[in-house]
């Protein structure tokens, strides 16, 4: 009979960042119940924190924000500063959409509110040791949202809206704002007219405009006369 | 039983949407030579609102021209001429002295500017 050997994963290492100790304590029992975890430690505020992280150096980190002596988002900045290695997951009681963006920002893998079920918690721990981000299922679709509004202020200042207009599309509207005729924008692109009506019928579809003037008062309304698309 | 339901001309034609842009324009009336000045309120694919120093008799129709008010890179934006009639003169409430003029576009055209 052959013997098959297994060979038993080394558990996860989870360190407990949190100032309230019922919470501490409750998180540690549970994860006491669960295979493969072994908790590493527990800090109740921010620079205690900081300290076993560098003694203990946990695989992952369950991070409440709410914490004394240097909040949580703090720590993911420290965490982010001085290069140290740690899966974080923010556990709390409640949090916007903006705050998870910056968490996230700062190097955080995930969000885990507290109201969660236990399963959810070890899924979310296993998850972002796979080296995945976990955030609450129902709230992916605003996070993008949110992650969308909340970009580089700069690249926002400078982006213009283009409503789907491809490269070309966008050229062809300029030309229809300079005055240029089907034949004539045919000409300047080097394309077929009936390719220029093409182009020109898309774009009516796209912006929800019927004819030339109201493209044109569309595209000086909306600024599309400087935006440029990333491709095509 | 005649059923009710959206007018064939509402299902045609949804309400065009209309533009709050400001620009000069100049204006005259059929069989004038003589361009008068104003500037437009809002303007969509079938009206034009200017405000402008004198009332102009509903159904009188107007020739309107104004350049797009925007910045082209190495063009110049065209120049908008319409053929319009006029809908409704108004006193404004907002500007003492100026009259908003309604009219509807019959015909535009956008017109390359000379180099």
């Amino acid at each position: 009979m052959a013997v098959v050997k297994s060979e038993k994963a080394a558990p996860i290492r989870v360190l407990i960042a949190d100032d309230h100790s019922l919470v501490r304590e409750g998180l540690r029992k549970l994860l006491q119940t669960e295979p493969g975890f072994e908790v590493a430690g527990e800090a109740a505020d921010g620079e205690m924190l900081m300290e076993m992280i560098r003694e203990a150096r946990p695989d992952v980190l369950l991070l409440d924000l709410a914490m004394p002596r240097l909040s949580g988002m703090d720590v993911l900045r420290e965490l982010a500063n001085r290069n140290l290695s740690v899966r974080t997951l923010v556990v709390t009681a409640s949090i916007d959409k903006s705050q998870v963006v910056q968490a996230l920002k700062l190097g955080a893998y995930g969000v885990v509110l507290k109201e969660s079920t236990s399963q959810r918690l070890f899924d979310s721990i296993r998850c972002v040791m796979a080296g995945q981000y976990w955030v609450g299922r129902e709230s992916v679709s605003d996070l993008v949202k949110a992650l969308r509004s909340v970009g580089n202020p700069a690249d926002q200042a400078q982006r213009t809206p283009d409503f789907g207009l491809t490269r070309r599309e966008l050229e062809i509207v300029r030309l229809v704002i300079a005055g240029y005729s089907n034949p004539d924008i045919a000409d300047r692109c080097s394309i077929s007219e009936q390719t220029v009506k093409h182009h020109v019928s898309n774009i009516f579809d796209k912006l929800g405009v019927s004819n030339r003037l109201e493209l044109a008062l569309f595209a000086v309304n909306h600024k599309l006369a400087g935006a440029t698309p990333d491709s095509d | 039983v005649r059923e009710q339901g959206p007018s064939p001309r509402s299902e045609r034609m949804p309400r065009s949407e209309r533009f709050e842009i400001a620009t000069s324009v100049r204006y005259r009336l059929r069989g004038e030579w003589k361009w008068r000045e104003g500037t437009t309120k809002n303007i969509s694919r079938a009206g034009v609102l200017i405000s402008t120093d004198r009332f102009i008799e509903a159904g009188t129709v107007i020739e309107i021209r104004f350049v797009l008010p925007v910045e082209l890179t190495g063009e110049d934006a065209a120049e908008v001429v319409t053929r319009a009639v006029v809908v409704r003169s108004t006193n404004s409430e907002t500007e003492p002295g100026c009259v908003l003029v309604a009219s509807r576009i019959d015909r535009a055209k956008l017109l390359r500017q000379a180099v």
